[in-house]
């Protein structure tokens, strides 16, 4: 769900978010999603925010409060999985080069910590300059769908 | 569904630019395809974006309690990683 207020040269928007309540953004800070995820092809429009500093963010859909994940940003975790972004899914979001672009997979919260694992072989590729964003589906079937987050040392809270 | 039969070394063309050849049927039910296509077409096996789709599900299922447990095994991960912190699923 979402409130516009509208200012002068910025428009606040309030995301009412599905685990932390409503948090301020501004609307040009929203990621617009050319290419959607699979299976969640109506939503375009999401924010990512952090709740603590760390490689983990979570990302509310602005236009279905009931729709937000958890992400993993792999390479801040220290993750050396080889992820290759073509130069056409870098033209598709707008970005200038890779130096541009923010990478996060989805994580999978499972209640069983031995359960949880991230997507490393489908990211989320998003442009850090244009705010657009898409699900990449990587071509390296060395990249696991189900990468266990038991293997890199995660640490309950 | 639109239905074709082919045999081997034959094609079907799709849109005028995507050819797709039958290159070899297997004894067990096997069939090798070859796809010619500009590059900017994504081709993948429809179970691998099946795939990726229920996990993404899975991923908003365990964002919002009750969580999905599942129990699939997954390949064997890339190397490296350092010791992370990840939330809770009620949101901490």
């Amino acid at each position: 769900m979402l409130t516009m207020t509208k200012e002068p040269a910025v428009t606040t928007v309030t995301i009412n978010t599905l685990k932390h309540g409503a948090i301020e953004t501004n609307d040009d800070q929203l990621l617009t999603f050319s290419t959607p995820l699979l299976g969640f092809e109506r939503l375009k429009r999401f924010h990512i925010y952090q709740t603590r500093p760390g490689p983990t963010y979570w990302m509310q859909s602005a236009e279905e409060q009931r729709v937000a994940f958890c992400l993993l940003a792999p390479f801040q975790a220290g993750l050396e999985a080889r992820i290759v972004i073509s130069p056409a899914d870098v033209v598709d979001i707008g970005a200038t080069g890779v130096e541009d672009i923010d990478v996060y997979s989805l994580v999978v919260l499972d209640r069983d910590p031995a359960q949880r694992r991230t997507n490393l072989r489908a990211p989320i590729l998003a442009c850090r300059t244009t705010k657009r964003a898409k699900q990449v589906v990587l071509n390296d079937p060395q990249l696991p769908i189900r990468f266990f987050l038991r293997d890199i040392k995660v640490m309950e809270v | 569904m639109l239905v074709l039969t082919r045999r081997i070394d034959e094609s079907i063309v799709i849109n005028g630019e995507i050819v797709v050849t039958v290159l070899e049927v297997g004894r067990n039910g096997q069939v090798r395809l070859g796809i010619e296509a500009p590059r900017h077409y994504q081709i993948y096996r429809h179970e691998l974006l099946l795939e990726i789709q229920r996990e993404n599900r899975d991923a908003l299922s365990s964002a919002a309690p009750p969580a999905v447990t599942t129990s699939a095994p997954g390949p064997a991960p890339p190397a490296g990683g350092a010791a992370t912190t990840l939330p809770t699923a009620d949101g901490s």
